[in-house]
């Protein structure tokens, strides 16, 4: 099956663009380069030179492991130094101290500084951009200060000089296989983090960067995720301490400081966040361009700054931008267009559903007697709504009426104050939202909630992350089972895709489509979800007249495959032509509920819609 | 489509190439060839230019380029002196880049500096693992250990040394006072900590209360709070100038006068400009060479050198005159050992310096041999007020010599 | 012996030193609200509004309270500058973090410029009133603390007046909850945020005035100085009036109280402690409103 990868039918089906982000990567071409790179450190005798590769190196390290964290997941936790100092410490005295072997204590530094990262995953659960910035500050605080003040363990101020270089079964390694071993290390990271953005384990970790609250509609457990992320990278920038201890034979409390961190950030911003490349730019120029800045001893931080300065403003994307432009410019006048997949886009259809789309057995949501109230403001009052396999009910209702609130409720995004919502006899009140999806009720949202960076394929590949995510140590060395994982993936997106009518957009950046075409991924992406109950917050909103008929094409086959499905929506000609039942809300009261018929000449909803929908219900 | 294909990974590879193209420029031009002549005795100063540890390293240098600029016109065709500045960022981290590129890019005869403890601490092993000779000016008693650094000198005055000279005159002077330490957390703090710590034991004595203070605190009333309810008398203060001048100014809001003593950083500017009354009752150890007694002129050699200071830098003199007479001793020194040397090598530097006796300098006679890396004359030590500064001249206190 | 004096003195001090963090977070804020971005170059340009104010009244004899005047027009200028210079040139995107890079080399750049051209000597700060401490009743404090906590109290007052009572002000505050909005209501975002980077500066300038006699002013100070604003501002709500004043309070109080009574080691690990539980159950700051999550 190993050639076969890229000669299967669907990815062979996708325009270069999108098939180039899932490629799977050639280990033979990265099996080749490290060997190299390790001999070219192995032949450095200089000794400088041989400094220089090895901090370069242990950088690029660290680079990566925060891209992982706080690029691709989105979390700012910025104290990537205070990881890489536990790392180094806790490796340098288990040899020290405890008289561990190398690799014994190495990897003791990697799972303190994992422990840490998990700890730090905390806060993260609850606070998010500046204020976890703030917050990763005040660990990183917290760190330094234990570094500098138990003196008797880690030497305080001064550090631990004369920590004993590594050893691999008594021989100790001198720089030159130092060198080579971190280079090693380097390469493993740069690959093993390619390997794992091109994973459904990636794609789940932009996705949750991207839109927390999608990624938790779509069943993604985000805490564990995060858990998942922080973990990992901080014993990847833990590992990287290991090595810098005992290569650089010296570590002190200025290795973990806020600057330290802010350092490790810049290498990521500088370079490129979120790409695979940057890092590693980032990482050599932020290394090195110090040392070429030395000789202007007094001047060389303010021409440092300044430099800086220059490419952030020219290149709000770093390094990697630049050159991806300069690559860009070079490919054009060779008279080659990127093909961003720019057909003109299909309208729904059908093809691929019937593959796609599972059939549901039979199952049934209750919800009833839910109250809500948001400090003081009723929004619901023993409102209710129950739906069952092969049955689309609508959710109508005035604006404000408590519509989007009863959906809230439903799919754990709110906490109903009383009340029980039952799936297949199941309770399910109070559950998280991923729980709540992953069991089976997917929903989409009012104002389309996209994972903007990612493309429309790969928006749909995370979709079904909480069912097809392979094992963590897969995806990170792109082991067969991580791909196959994605090979299914990618073909039930396709389908999806063709389903709504997107196959011609699939290498799109999400961020870049209409608002039509978002309200068509979302529903796409729901589905990709597999779920047993489909929730759709006013799907036809932007859509033209045909595409509205698509779209009640699109849900009666649903149905007819024994989905539950409700949908709120303003749209009455929808509503309408497919509702089996509808349930109509006003002022957080369910006022009617019935057949389209029996709603349409009731006279309570004809009060309530009085002088703001009369057109729309006449019209039906 | 094929085409296609292939041109797609040739832009993946042209991307690989151009990050080679980049490493390899810089490599390139981090292997380029140092200026030096093979005549030149190259030695390579690293000190803290930015950062913490600023302002005595660019003072060092403005006692360092006179030096040399006169060094090498007298010179003629004699050696000459080839002086390479790094700035260490007063981080140790940035110390080691700096003695691996001075070392193994520049191959200087010899390394100078590190003004602070830490950084000396970081670059020390490097220093004599390449069996390059090494005077250092930070004063951390450790750092000198001809056994453990067998390349790593000294002329400034060690840590032990001062909290000796301190604890003794404070218990010939007024005994049986309570004892307060209050230091920063830094390498400089911490040591000074532990060798006040040692001399009070020698007296079977310790401290009633210990405060420390991070390097970027500028409120230190707490500490002095603390210290003030403990009772404490007399106080030992361990950090820099700027810090000092914080703790006097603290100290004097909640209305608390010890007696402070301090080592030799307590003479910075920063202390003498920014303390203001408070730190008149402060004294700390210094070259005997710049005090003088109450009723005595000020020594004229370092009234004389400190104009010719002034006339080369003018108002751009940073430098006290006891930081720039320690490195004009330093500089002397090593122009005396680089004439008696066999060659050019660590070893024969080392061998040379290890037989320097007596050699006279203006703030002390310095004496070396293979067990004694620490060359000051002991003696060479007094203790001084901080504020009160004439001509540069400081008052001993009373009762020393 | 905790007296009710000694306790009463501490405070002072915490309030003194808070006060100054209640303007940088005020400043950070300002420029929150508007961009999106924490300035991590707030203290680095505070302490250059101290070296240049410093400048003025030393070498060029100007009074106390021109010097402040044209210390403000010179910071609300560099502001401008950093705004036109670094801020202007990125991505608006909410999830754009190129500004971080962005805002720590103009602190680089204005640590180590300033440090160039006013040398590294710390220099001391001019003011009003002779440095003697005033007891009163038993608590002893220094004068500069009680004109920081004065200043500062009637320059917050000042602040929310004008915010509140002037069209200019209004503005301000309308864009700040919603952008969008504003520019629908005809308010220029491109002149709001420059208006929020100059108010930014100024309010650097006052604040250098008030922590210069109490800390000197040196260029190293910067970094830590605009650190603790962040915290501050992130303890009481980002992009709060409120939360400036609330967070810059309480940071200054713990600090010393936690200094004095549980040991200076502890100090900054007891007060960032703090800040994380604080975060861990109000995760919008103090006073930061608890945004509903509109799904």
């Amino acid at each position: 099956m190993h050639s076969a990868d890229l000669a299967s039918a669907s990815l062979a089906a996708l325009p270069v663009a999108a098939r180039q982000d899932l490629r799977p990567i050639n280990k033979a071409l990265v099996l080749a380069a490290g060997a190299l790179l390790m001999v070219a450190g192995w032949s450095i005798s200089d000794g400088y030179i041989s400094y220089l590769a090895r901090l370069t190196a242990i950088n690029v390290i660290v680079a990566y492991s925060l891209n992982l964290l706080v690029g691709y997941a989105g979390q700012a936790f910025i104290a990537a130094g205070a990881t890489f100092a536990i790392g180094a410490y806790v490796s340098a005295l288990s040899m020290m101290k405890l008289g561990l072997p190398f690799l014994a204590a190495w990897a003791a530094g990697g799972i303190l500084a994992g422990i840490f990262g998990l700890l730090s995953s905390l806060p993260a659960l609850r606070l998010a951009g500046a204020y976890l910035a703030m917050v990763s500050i005040a660990f990183n605080v917290v760190v330094e200060q234990i570094l500098i003040h138990w003196t008797e363990v880690t030497g305080g101020p001064i550090g631990l000089p004369a920590i004993p270089r590594a050893e691999l079964g008594g021989i100790e390694l001198d720089e030159r296989v130092m060198l080579a071993l971190i280079i090693f290390i380097a390469v493993l990271t740069v690959y093993g983090s390619a390997a794992l953005r091109q994973s459904q384990w990636g794609r789940a970790l932009v996705a949750m960067g991207e839109n927390e609250l999608a990624a938790k509609s779509l069943g993604i457990d985000t805490i564990r995720l995060k858990a998942v992320v922080f973990w990992l990278s901080s014993v990847i920038a833990g590992l990287a301490g290991g090595l810098y201890a005992h290569s650089m034979q010296y570590v002190s409390p200025d290795v973990g400081t806020i600057f330290a961190s802010f350092n490790f950030v810049l290498m990521l911003v500088l370079g490129g966040i979120k790409t695979s490349w940057g890092p590693l730019f980032g990482a050599f120029f932020l290394t090195l361009l110090p040392q070429l800045l030395s000789d202007f001893q007094r001047y060389h931080l303010l021409v440092l700054g300044i430099i800086l300065l220059a490419v952030v403003t020219t290149a709000p994307g770093g390094l990697a931008q630049i050159i991806d432009s300069l690559m860009a410019r070079f490919r054009g006048a060779i008279g080659r267009k990127a093909s961003l997949g720019q057909s003109a886009p299909a309208n729904i259809s059908f093809a691929g559903l019937d593959e796609s789309v599972a059939v549901a057995g039979h199952c049934e949501l209750v919800a009833s007697a839910i109250d809500k109230s948001f400090g003081g403001v009723t929004a619901l009052r023993g409102a209710g709504i129950a739906v069952r396999s092969g049955m689309i009910r609508g959710l109508i209702g005035p604006n404000g009426s408590g519509k989007s609130t009863l959906v809230n409720v439903i799919t754990g995004f709110d906490r109903a104050d009383a009340g029980e919502i039952r799936f297949d006899e199941r309770r399910i009140d109070g559950r998280p939202s991923s729980w709540v999806a992953r069991a089976g009720l997917v929903r989409s949202f009012q104002t389309p909630r996209m994972f903007s960076e990612l493309t429309v394929l790969e928006n749909l590949l995370a979709a079904q992350f909480h069912r097809s995510a392979p094992p963590l140590v897969a995806a990170l060395f792109d082991l067969p089972s991580s791909r196959r994982t994605t090979r299914q993936a990618i073909e039930q997106a396709l389908g999806l895709a063709r389903a709504v009518g997107l196959e011609g957009l699939v290498a799109r950046r999400a961020a870049d489509l209409s608002q039509g075409d978002k309200k068509k991924l979302e529903i796409a992406r729901a589905l990709a979800a597999e779920p047993a109950v489909l929730i759709l917050d006013e799907p036809a909103a932007g859509l033209s007249a045909e595409e509205a008929t698509a779209l009640c094409s699109l849900l009666e086959r649903l149905r007819a495959k024994g989905l539950a499905v409700i949908l709120v929506e303003h749209h009455m000609d929808v509503i309408m032509r497919v509702c089996d039942r509808i349930t109509v809300l006003d002022r957080g009261r369910v006022i009617a509920e019935g057949t389209p018929r029996e709603v349409r000449d009731d006279p309570e909803v004809r009060r309530a819609y009085l002088g703001i929908e009369r057109a729309n219900i006449g019209a039906a | 489509m094929r085409a296609i294909r292939n041109l797609g990974h040739a832009y993946a590879h042209a991307r690989l190439g151009s990050i080679a193209a980049f490493a390899v420029a810089l490599l390139g031009q981090l292997y380029a060839p140092s200026a030096a002549k093979a005549e030149d005795f190259t030695i390579g100063v690293i000190n803290a230019m930015t950062g913490i540890g600023a302002d005595l390293g660019i003072a060092s240098q403005q006692a360092i380029e006179p030096f040399v600029e006169e060094f090498n016109r007298s010179a003629g065709t004699g050696t000459r002196l080839n002086i390479i500045f790094r700035d260490d960022e007063s981080n140790p981290q940035k110390g080691v880049a700096a003695a691996h590129e001075l070392l193994q890019r520049y191959r200087v005869n010899m390394i100078m500096g590190t003004n602070l403890t830490n950084v000396a601490f970081a670059v020390a092993p490097i220093v004599n693992q390449a069996k390059i000779p090494f005077i250092t000016m930070a004063t951390g008693s450790a750092l000198i250990d001809p056994q453990k650094f067998p390349y790593s000198f000294r002329t400034n005055i060690p840590t032990d040394l001062e909290a000796r000279t301190l604890v003794d005159h404070v218990v010939r002077q007024s005994p049986g006072k309570k004892y307060g330490l209050m230091v920063d957390t830094t390498a400089l703090g911490q040591a000074g900590a532990q060798a006040v710590r040692n001399a009070l034991k020698a007296h079977n004595l310790e401290p009633i209360a210990y405060e420390a203070f991070n390097p970027a605190d500028t409120d230190l009333t707490a500490q002095g709070f603390r210290l003030q309810k403990a009772g404490v008398e007399t106080l030992f203060v361990w950090s820099n100038g700027l810090q000092l001048a914080h703790a006097a100014r603290s100290f004097e809001r909640i209305g608390f006068a010890p007696q402070v003593f301090g080592g030799f950083g307590t003479h910075q500017e920063a202390f003498i400009r920014l303390a203001g009354p408070a730190g008149s009752k402060w004294a700390a150890t210094i070259y005997r060479g710049t005090t003088r007694s109450e009723n005595e002129p000020p020594p004229a050699n370092i009234v004389a050198y400190y104009a010719k200071l002034k006339s080369r830098w003018g108002d751009k003199l940073t430098t006290t005159v006891m930081l720039a007479a320690m490195w004009n001793d330093m500089l002397n020194l090593v122009v005396d050992v680089v004439k008696r040397s066999k060659g050019r090598d660590g070893d024969s530097i080392k061998a040379a310096l290890e037989d320097t006796k007596n050699f006279k300098g203006m703030m002390s006679s310095y004496s070396f041999s293979p067990a004694r890396h620490d060359g000051l004359e002991p003696s060479a030590v007094t203790i001084a007020y901080v504020l009160g500064v004439q001509d540069n001249i400081r008052t001993r206190v009373p009762g020393m010599p | 012996m905790r007296t009710i004096a000694e306790i009463a003195s501490l405070s002072i001090h915490g309030l003194a030193i808070g006060s100054v963090y209640a303007l940088m977070a005020l400043a950070i804020n300002v420029l929150f609200a508007a961009r999106r971005v924490v300035n991590f170059a707030q203290g680095d340009l505070t302490m250059l509004a101290g070296l240049i104010a410093v400048a003025l009244i030393s070498r060029w004899g100007l009074p106390y309270f021109a010097t402040l005047a044209v210390t403000v027009v010179l910071a609300a200028g560099l502001a401008l500058v950093i705004e036109r210079v670094a801020i202007r040139p990125l991505p608006v995107e909410e999830d754009n973090i190129s500004w971080i890079l962005a805002m720590v080399a103009v602190a680089i750049i204005i640590a180590n410029a300033s440090q160039l051209i006013f040398g590294t000597d710390p220099f001391d700060f001019p003011t009003l009133f002779s440095p003697q401490p005033i007891e009163f009743a038993g608590v002893r404090t220094g004068p500069e603390r009680l004109l920081a906590i004065a200043f500062t109290a009637v320059f917050m007052i000042g602040f929310q007046l004008i915010q509140n009572h002037t069209i200019h002000g209004k503005a301000m505050k309308a864009a700040a909850r919603d952008a969008d909005m504003a520019a629908m209501l005809g308010i220029s975002v491109k002149r709001y945020v420059a208006a929020a980077f100059a108010t930014s500066g100024a309010v650097a300038a006052v604040a250098a005035f008030l922590v210069g006699p109490m800390t000197f002013v040196t260029p190293d100070l910067g970094f830590s100085l605009g650190i603790k604003g962040f915290a501050a501002a992130a303890l009481g709500g980002l992009g709060t009036f409120g939360g400036a004043v609330a967070g810059g309070l309480i940071l200054g109080l713990v600090e010393t109280l936690s200094g004095a009574y549980l040991g200076s080691i502890v100090k900054d690990s007891v007060s960032l402690i703090i800040l994380c539980l604080i975060l861990v159950f109000r995760p919008t700051g103090l006073v930061g409103e608890v945004r509903v999550v509109k799904v």
